[in-house]
């Protein structure tokens, strides 16, 4: 068969059902809906916090802004949402300056093992902060970009940047971190170093604000997580899985297990990954179901999460877990299923 | 057009076309509809004149290529979706040899490319328009993309047919 006839059939294959263009639809126009409200709301909210600014007769960066005014705009601001971050969000106020640029950590929201941290990046003279026609989401760090942890465990996260509507002169970047073992009441030390784009011509990121910036704060918040389970098993890929502990949040998850096989890597050269490795990971991690469901039906598939591996003594310990894109106040969650394993959530 | 009809209208015309960019740059269907709902709320939210049909057929890749881009830069992708949307769209088996599997071997970029030329039939200066690209390299990634093909494939029979 023709190689061209054959790849434009199968692609011609790929398409949605009439019912899911229809979803597609429904959900568009809903969202849209949404969306042309919402910047009503967090122009206001914006303009509130610039005139708490003013009246403080102190710079952009000296101003210490409220968790609810810095989350709620991001991770969700209904009634029970802000309740949640009034309650265990943490205004941060530190941050350096170089080349004229000021990057400020505002604000933090976590638990035992996830942080959610909000830093504004301003420039010092209220010019715009970035080239005109540069949209923020297209941001990429040079290099340094965001807070390390001073604990002693493995850490994953991500982070995206926020264009900030009112503002031309600051944008914001949301970071996210999960690690392995506690890390309320440590100490972290951010450290940036240049804002890109990306330049499809040269394929490499180019600079649009240059300068080096590192600075420290507490990790400091109340964590609210609520920890289920603990030693109920399941049977996957001819293997027995234990869950050590389910922790849950109204910012994130985790869930610790232990696999009575230890899992073996290959020699692969660094940076690669042999193909026996990704099956390892399939079976050891990422075909192992996380889903959430809240207390209206939906559930969310947290199965993608990231987490770590370690081999150890004939088993392999694991965890996996991610901060939420939204606040989830507990009492909206009604239970998490791990492997097939159902944990009511005593807080719905 | 009030906003349901107009998502409808986006959803019928488009969604196909979106499915299929999206799995060309991000080798799974799971983010195709996040895609689409990232286009359409946009369009709908902010909503464009566009001077004819091909104006906003390309336009409306443009946004879907540039929302895969922001995928595929995420340091950690997330993949958040409900049980039954996630089990819906099944991807195309590409069967071993075929020019599907080999395409998807190809880095991103190539295979945005040789999608939009050899399926949607644009021609490089308009796939430049697309991708935010020059033409000129348009017909490096295609020349560089046909050249990795055919050592994947191997055989003239797959250099006469692309």
């Amino acid at each position: 068969m023709n190689a061209l006839f054959e790849y434009r059939n199968s692609l011609d294959a790929l398409r949605f059902t009439p019912e899911q263009k229809a979803a597609l639809a429904a959900g568009a126009a809903e969202a849209a809906k949404r969306k042309a409200r919402r910047p009503l709301w967090r122009t206001v909210l914006i303009a509130a916090c610039l005139t708490a600014a003013l009246a403080a007769g102190a710079g952009a960066s000296g101003v210490l802004k409220s968790a609810v005014e810095v989350f709620a705009p991001i991770f969700g601001g209904s009634a029970a949402q802000t309740e949640v971050i009034d309650k265990i969000g943490h205004p941060i106020g530190a941050g350096d300056t170089d080349n004229g640029v000021t990057i400020t950590a505002d604000a933090i929201i976590g638990d035992a093992y996830n942080a959610a941290i909000v830093y504004t990046i301003r420039r010092d003279d209220g010019t715009a902060l970035l080239p005109e026609g540069t949209d923020a989401k297209s941001l990429l760090m040079g290099g340094f970009g965001g807070a390390s942890l001073n604990v002693r465990g493995g850490s994953h996260g991500s982070s995206w940047f926020v264009a900030n509507e009112a503002d031309g002169s600051a944008v914001q970047l949301v970071q996210t971190v999960s690690a392995d073992c506690p890390i309320n009441g440590c100490t972290a030390t951010a450290e940036f170093e240049n804002l890109c784009v990306w330049d499809e011509a040269q394929e490499a990121p180019t600079p649009v604000v240059e300068g080096r910036w590192k600075f420290r704060f507490d990790v400091d918040y109340e964590d609210s997580s609520v920890t289920l389970g603990g030693g109920e098993t399941f049977i996957q890929d001819g293997m027995t899985f234990t869950v050590d502990a389910v922790t849950v949040s109204p910012v994130a998850v985790k869930v610790d297990y232990t696999v009575d096989h230890e899992v073996q890597w290959s020699d692969a050269p660094s940076g690669r990954e042999a193909p026996g490795d990704r099956r390892q990971m399939e079976r050891y991690f990422e075909n192992v179901e996380i889903l959430l469901a809240k207390t209206d039906g939906t559930v969310l598939d947290l199965s993608a999460s990231g987490g770590s591996l370690k081999p150890e003594n004939g088993v392999t310990i694991c965890d996996k877990g991610q901060v939420f894109e939204e606040i989830l106040p507990l009492e909206e969650l009604a239970s998490i299923c791990v492997g097939g394993i159902v944990y009511p959530i005593s807080g719905s | 057009m009030e906003w349901n009809q107009r998502a409808e209208y986006l959803a019928e015309t488009y969604a196909d076309a979106i499915l299929r960019l999206s799995y060309t740059y991000l080798k799974n269907t799971h983010d195709a509809q996040d895609i689409c709902q990232t286009v359409f709320v946009k369009l709908l939210a902010e909503p464009r004149t566009f001077e004819t049909p091909e104006h906003e057929r390309s336009y409306v890749l443009r946004m879907a290529a540039n929302a895969c881009k922001d995928i595929l830069k995420s340091p950690w992708r997330k993949r958040t979706c409900g049980l039954e949307e996630c089990a819906q769209i099944p991807a195309p088996e590409a069967a071993d040899g075929s020019l599907l599997e080999a395409v998807e071997q190809l880095p991103p970029h190539y295979r945005a490319v040789i999608y939009l030329y050899y399926y949607e039939g644009y021609q490089a200066a308009e796939i430049g328009h697309i991708l935010g690209v020059p033409t000129a390299t348009v017909h490096t990634r295609l020349a560089r993309g046909r050249a990795k093909l055919k050592d994947l494939l191997g055989g003239d029979d797959y250099e006469r047919s692309v």
